[in-house]
């Protein structure tokens, strides 16, 4: 029967549905497919397990980084002799002494108890009368304290003698970090192998799947490479660079293979942390990412791709200020630096070290301002190229109480001005353009909102301080149409306005008069309200020629 | 994450670490076993990564080994060893983690003892270093 079944299975069955081979009876003892998967499987989990247990001990340390481990009382305790006590074959000692002593459940529990208390008290020499007190087989206290100085007392106080060298509470510094080339290191500590250095797994030549970037991996995938035995610094600088593995590296992980392999290749020294075996990679911080720079990085970075060579210098110069470091200005006057300075960072990062430059005012100052000011000084480098450099530095300076004149001294120059906003031309005969020279030199700009910035509005209060004849700037102008921000201009633009009103009331009080009583009842509001696009065809044809034409909030005065 | 486990594997993962007395709801003494059992192959390393309030649980502490306890004597926070010394101190509590103790040994062989010596030796050693556990 059996061998029947054999034959069947031999003749009928040779491959079944999970890949093994019935037709060999042996093919049990070879590895099947199935069994090799299923080994990767779990290899896979035990490591994933692995670098889970990793990932949470970090975090479990920088969360108790800074927790209290022992109670006071213990934690007074030399390190070394609390470590000595809490060693668990203290409890062999214990046992035995109780053994010896002939003690009972009760006598054996207050050992530990006594042994601390001399450990906390330092006091040695009072062994026998803490045992006398504690135990109650006082007859045998002699021998207790004897054996408990022989097996415990005497190490702590050989322990105690010791210097301390205490990283934190209940902590020693017992990192021992050896200097060992990587094949020495691999060959005393095995698990230093599967340290993961990068983060992105690696694609081996031979092997179908990615596997973790451990220390064996990135070996194994170098010898792939380039072949075993020892390789030049090109080859390796070729390898970490041009290689499948090597070019997805950020500059710091490529910076620890480079330090593995050269180890590798030249037997050069690593740090080999003993203790967790690990290698301690000892390597200069990633710089930052581009697209990820601070906000305070951003006007340097912005400045030096524009700023011609000098202002570059002097760039460098202002962050090396920036960042506490000694200045290197040379002959440069503070008034210059101060001037690139106010320029090139907005009020926010000046702030940062506006102790060092006195211009306190200028840290309220809004940031998008300033940064459409720094747009429109860029504007101005690149189309003032040509211009010397010691009188670019100037021009760029909107707080300069001159840079009005010499800004219009240069629009009259050059009649088209590029600005970040588009080209706009500007009238040569007509003072009173969109580009206001007096608001400019307040660091502000002109928008076609009826709102107006804080800066704009104590710049106009400024002016019509200045001018106290003239208490409306617009009806003093004689050009086309004027913007106006106030909605109530009707009001504001008076004398003939304000005539017309008063013609009009009057007429009114007039027709109600006579109308009696019942026209009292209309109420009149101090203003007219004309929606825009709206012409009263009824008003008077006398009124019609005073009224000034108006658009929405524009008033044409001509 | 730098490993090659999927979402869930990893959620399983930390799960086993963090809290495996929630691996089994432990009602009955089985469930307690299992739970004993998961923290019986723990490394010194992982000892610590259960919560705390894991060792309030007598399965939890029906699991310790001798080096896990000397290690959660070392370097457990504060928060840690009060758990442990309120489960210790706890009649009940003794008695169910002998209960877990004597199943456990009831798996290897009717006349075995080996998890209960190591857990009266656990017990032992906490009742020593008592002065490290009580705050």
């Amino acid at each position: 029967m059996k061998t029947k079944i054999n034959s069947l299975i031999s003749d009928n069955m040779p491959v079944n549905f999970l890949g093994n081979n019935f037709k060999n009876p042996n093919a049990a003892s070879q590895q099947s497919p199935v069994f090799d998967s299923f080994e990767d499987e779990k290899q896979r989990l035990a490591e994933g397990y692995d670098d889970v247990v990793d990932e949470l001990s970090a975090k479990w340390k920088i969360e108790y980084a800074s927790a209290q481990i022992f109670p006071e009382a213990v934690a007074n305790i030399h390190p070394e002799v609390r470590n000595f006590l809490l060693e668990f074959s203290r409890v062999s000692d214990y046992d035995e002494i109780s053994k010896q002593a002939g003690l009972d459940e009760k006598g054996r529990d207050a050992l530990g108890q006594i042994v601390w208390k001399i450990a906390q008290t330092k006091k040695f020499g009072e062994i026998a009368n803490e045992v006398n007190s504690q135990v109650a087989l006082a007859s045998s206290a002699s021998l207790i304290s004897q054996l408990l100085e022989q097996k415990i007392i005497g190490k702590i106080v050989l322990l105690s003698a010791k210097p301390i060298t205490q990283s934190r509470q209940g902590e020693i510094v017992a990192k021992k970090e050896l200097k060992l080339s990587l094949s020495q290191a691999l060959l005393q500590y095995p698990k230093l192998g599967e340290q993961s250095i990068t983060s992105n797994p690696l694609k081996l030549r031979y092997f179908p799947t990615p596997v973790r970037s451990s220390i064996k991996n990135w070996i194994t995938d170098y010898h792939d490479c380039l072949g075993a035995g020892k390789h030049e610094t090109m080859d390796r600088g070729n390898y970490l660079f041009h290689s499948e593995n090597g070019k997805k590296l950020t500059p710091v992980e490529r910076q620890k293979v480079s330090l593995m392999l050269k180890s590798l290749d030249e037997e050069t020294l690593l740090d080999i942390d003993s203790d967790e075996q690990k290698i301690v990679f000892t390597v200069a911080p990633e710089a930052p990412v581009k697209g990820s720079q601070s906000v305070a990085e951003m006007p340097a970075r912005q400045t030096n791709q524009f700023a011609p060579v000098a202002r570059r210098e002097e760039l460098s110069s202002r962050q090396a200020i920036s960042f506490g470091q000694p200045s290197v200005q040379g002959a440069r006057t503070s008034e210059e630096i101060s001037q690139v300075e106010k320029v090139q960072t907005p009020p926010q990062v000046r702030s940062d070290f506006s102790n060092d430059f006195n211009n306190k005012s200028k840290q309220s100052e809004d940031v998008a301002q300033a940064r459409i000011r720094q747009s429109l000084n860029f504007s101005n480098l690149q189309s003032q190229q040509g211009v010397k450099k010691a009188e670019a530095a100037k021009v760029f300076d909107f707080e300069d109480s001159d840079y009005a004149s010499r800004l219009r001294e240069k629009i009259s120059a050059n009649s088209t001005h590029e600005s970040d906003f588009g080209t706009f031309s500007i009238n040569k005969s007509n003072e009173r353009t969109e580009v206001e020279p007096q608001k400019q030199s307040f660091g502000s700009l002109s928008f076609s909102s009826a709102q107006e910035l804080p800066v704009e509005k104590t710049a106009t209060d400024v002016s019509q301080k200045l001018e106290p004849s003239t208490p409306n700037p617009t009806m003093k102008s004689s050009g086309g149409a004027k913007t106006w921000n106030s909605p109530d201009f009707k009001r504001q633009i008076s004398p003939a306005v304000q005539l017309k009103e008063n013609q009009t009331d009057s007429i009114q009080r007039s027709v109600s008069e006579e109308q009696g009583s019942m026209a009292a009842q209309k109420s009149y509001s101090p203003y007219v309200i004309v929606p825009s696009h709206y012409q009263e065809k009824s008003s008077p044809s006398a009124d019609e020629k005073k009224d000034p034409k108006i658009q929405g909030n524009m008033v044409d005065l001509s | 994450m730098n490993n090659d486990l999927s979402a869930l594997e990893e959620f399983d993962a930390q799960r086993k670490i963090q809290f495996p007395y929630l691996l089994h709801s432990a009602v009955d003494l089985l469930a307690k076993k299992k739970i004993a059992y998961v923290v019986l192959a723990k490394k010194e390393n992982e000892i610590l990564l259960v919560s705390p309030s894991g060792f309030g649980e007598s399965a939890v502490i029906a699991g310790l080994t001798e080096k896990n306890i000397e290690y959660f004597a070392k370097f457990a926070p504060r928060e840690y060893r009060e758990k442990l010394a309120e489960a210790i101190d706890n009649d009940y509590s003794l008695k169910d983690i002998w209960e877990v103790a004597k199943a456990m040994d009831e798996d290897l062989d009717g006349n075995a003892t080996r998890n209960r010596l190591r857990v009266k030796k656990v017990l032992q050693y906490i009742y020593d270093n008592q002065i490290v556990f009580h705050f």
